[in-house]
């Protein structure tokens, strides 16, 4: 039995070729951040008579790491969710610092310096003005705040439409590559590069919305598809503002997505406007109880001209507060005393021991309302700061396991020069034997003949 | 295991990008002056400064304020210590009229000089600080007397509470002091004037301990200032130590150590350099060069 000896050379020479290629577009894809290394699958082919038969290319293998990529979006979508947050949070932040000029604590402290000299100089005008100003300073920064704060809130929910279009895209482009692999792997293609797409789309939605998905493409958002096999599925929102909400639309009918179900910038951006909104509340809620508060005490005591009942403030039913239009120097109910008293102070020194007291704001019932607003303040810097450490933590945990999987799927030039000068040794020694066989039969021919 | 080569420079730019950030942060300190500019930055710091800064708001006020008492105060201890000496010049004079020697024609001069008196006595009474009568009671925009004697005011008083609870009366019944036409050393003086100028010796003798207590009552009222104004610069030296101690509080809560901040700044620059330099020598990759 004869043995190809030129054949068993030439499939070397395949082999070498075939990996010299792969080590080829490894390194073209070395700065490729969605690129997975490639490598060639080779098998002794098999022999009859146990002198070898050569080598056979089974084909080219992508590295990956399945479960390495499911940490990385869910790190990813944990990150996007606390950046977004963070900054959406930080904005609403900025509008308590001291610095913006709504420093409400200092507001409500210039009323109880204006009441109490106003108790000592009950008829004069000039104190009584400062009074009132002190009053409407306080409507004035209590309504920068809530207005403020439901401006960052509704600015922040304005980005949602964009982002849910860049989901529906990456969404619909997932599904074409599904569809595209199942192709190609069943014309005996490799998918390597449409999956390293598919993966990079995958992740890209993990850090818009926290979706994820399994090994054959299929995409969830908290339970709900998103993409199934080659179809894609379209979220959509409804409503605008504070009432506005998600959906996915199915055959028959609308799924709803609530913000627990979504992650990623966009769940990060939910719950910042969803939070931006209760500080309001809070800060309209803690504005009215003092407003009330004073009002009550206002209205009972006496002006200069004799007049009783006047509030300092007007309460609109979202809490919002402002100066009572009616108030003026002479109705300011300064005096506790009936008509025709102008020395009396006793009512405006009641309203300045009012706000030092602690029985004015139900939900911090052991606080002055100077500690309760500075305790929401408080209370929000640690959301803020609480974010700042997630994204991070996130951050700093995302580059660890992209590193760890780069380890597994990414391209080390030196290695690939390495491997570069074994396939070309490899390639030049199945040409020497090639060479040889071509010589030997040469030598034959020509012995022969 | 291999270190692929975007793993390299994605970690430099990781480091670089903390570096920077790092970098950002002590820059904004060091430009504030500020170590806690928003909440975020300390939230139990920042509400903490927050209410230290209302106090120190309210014990700057208080000193404002208390001085403006003080010298409220001030102005009717001095009126009533005018008051006190002028009741003292009538004692002289209602002494002198008692004696046996003292002539009718005598006693009408010196009726004329008790009713000159009366006068000091009721323009001590209406005594006014920065456009408030004093001893009007509530009725401050209103003279407490008249030339005759009359009291147009009321028997209120109004206080002023600070903001460590010290509390001060400063407006004063004037009838309870000065009292009116028919009591106090108003009323005193009145009937002692009729009583010289009528010549009645008995009537000038018994006004005596009449006046005698109208002095007591002066000087009860200047006890009472004493203890209220003492108490107004126990308020103000309290103030001054607290308000000290608060911005001390204040600045460790919130005030950037700059040297501190400064040489951090220059550690965090040199570790931003040193993570340049390094990016810039990853791009020469050892094996390529070689291979070349």
């Amino acid at each position: 039995m004869s043995v190809n000896l030129a054949s068993i050379g030439i499939t070397g020479i395949a082999a070498a070729e075939a990996q010299i290629a792969a080590a080829e577009s490894n390194i073209s894809n070395a700065s490729n951040p969605n690129y997975s290394i490639e490598s060639v699958n080779l098998a002794a082919s098999p022999s009859f008579n146990g002198a070898g038969a050569g080598v056979q290319i089974l084909g080219t293998t992508r590295a990956s790491a399945p479960y390495l990529d499911t940490q990385i979006n869910s790190t990813q979508s944990d990150m996007s969710y606390n950046q977004s947050y963070s900054q959406a949070v930080a904005l609403a932040q900025q509008i308590l610092e001291p610095s913006s000029g709504n420093d409400l604590s200092a507001a409500l402290q210039n009323i109880i310096n204006a009441f109490t000299n106003l108790s000592a100089s009950p008829q004069n005008s000039t104190v009584r003005s400062s009074a009132i100003a002190s009053l409407s300073q306080f409507a004035q920064v209590s309504q920068n705040v809530s207005s403020g704060l439901a401006s960052t809130a509704n600015n922040q929910l304005l980005q949602i439409p964009t982002l849910v279009d860049q989901i529906n895209q990456a969404s619909s482009q997932i599904a074409q590559l599904n569809q595209q692999i199942v192709a190609a792997k069943a014309g005996g293609q490799s998918g390597a590069a449409l999956e390293d797409q598919r993966d990079a789309l995958v992740n890209q939605l993990a850090g818009l919305v926290g979706a994820s998905a399994d090994s054959q493409g299929n995409v969830t958002v908290g339970g709900v598809p998103l993409v199934s096999g080659t179809s894609a599925l379209t979220l959509s929102t409804s409503g605008s503002g504070v009432s506005l909400s998600l959906q996915v639309t199915l055959p028959n009918g609308n799924l709803p997505i609530t913000s627990n179900q979504v992650g990623g910038s966009l769940g990060g951006i939910l719950s910042a406007a969803m939070d931006t909104i209760q500080l309001q509340s809070d800060v309209n809620s803690l504005t009215a109880s003092v407003a009330s508060a004073m009002n009550g005490q206002a209205s009972s005591g006496y002006g200069l001209d004799g007049s009783t009942g006047t509030n300092l403030f007007t309460i609109a039913p979202g809490g919002t507060i402002a100066l009572n239009p009616a108030l003026s120097v002479q109705n300011l109910g300064a005096s506790a005393t009936a008509a025709g008293v102008p020395g009396d102070g006793s009512n405006a020194t009641a309203i300045a021991s009012l706000l030092n007291s602690a029985a004015i704001y139900a939900a911090s019932p052991n606080a002055t309302p100077v500690q309760a607003f500075a305790g929401i303040a408080s209370n929000f810097g640690t959301v803020v700061q609480n974010a700042n450490n997630s994204q991070q933590q996130a951050s700093a945990s995302l580059q660890s396991l992209t590193q760890l999987k780069g380890s597994i799927t990414g391209v080390s030039l030196n290695d690939q020069l390495t491997n570069l000068i074994q396939y070309q040794n490899l390639l030049e020694a199945s040409g020497r034997a090639v060479q040889a066989v071509n010589d030997l039969t040469t030598f034959l021919v020509q012995t022969l003949t | 295991m291999a270190v692929p080569d975007l793993t390299l420079f994605n970690r430099m730019a990781f480091a670089l990008d903390n570096t920077t950030s790092s970098l950002q942060q002590v820059q904004q300190q060091m430009a504030s002056g500020k170590k806690v500019n928003q909440p975020s930055d300390n939230p139990m710091a920042f509400a903490q400064a927050s209410v230290l800064s209302a106090q120190n708001s309210a014990l700057s006020n208080d000193t404002l304020l208390g001085q403006q008492v003080q010298a409220q105060l001030s102005t009717a201890d001095n009126a009533l210590s005018s008051a006190a000496n002028s009741i003292n010049s009538a004692i002289t004079i209602a002494t002198e009229a008692s004696d046996a020697v003292t002539s009718t024609s005598s006693m009408a001069g010196l009726g004329s000089q008790v009713e000159s008196i009366l006068q000091q006595i009721i323009g001590a009474a209406n005594s006014q600080y920065g456009g408030t009568y004093l001893f009007a009671g509530n009725q401050v925009a209103t003279a407490a007397y008249d030339s005759s004697g009359n009291y147009a005011g009321d028997h209120g008083t109004n206080s002023v509470t600070f903001s460590d609870g010290t509390k001060v009366q400063t407006s004063f019944d004037g009838t309870s002091i000065f009292g009116d036409t028919t009591s106090g050393i108003i009323g005193t003086l009145t009937s002692l004037a009729a009583a010289l100028n009528s010549g009645n010796k008995t009537a000038v003798a018994a006004t005596l301990s009449q006046l005698q207590a109208g002095l007591s009552t002066i000087a009860s009222a200047r006890g009472n200032l004493g203890t209220a104004m003492s108490s107004v610069t126990s308020m103000l030296n309290n103030a001054s130590a607290e308000s000290t101690t608060i911005q001390t509080s204040l600045s460790n809560l919130v005030d950037a150590d700059v040297a501190q901040e400064a040489a951090h700044e220059q550690e965090t620059l040199l570790e931003q350099q040193a993570l340049v330099s390094l990016g810039s020598s990853l791009s020469k990759i050892p094996l390529v060069n070689i291979l070349a």
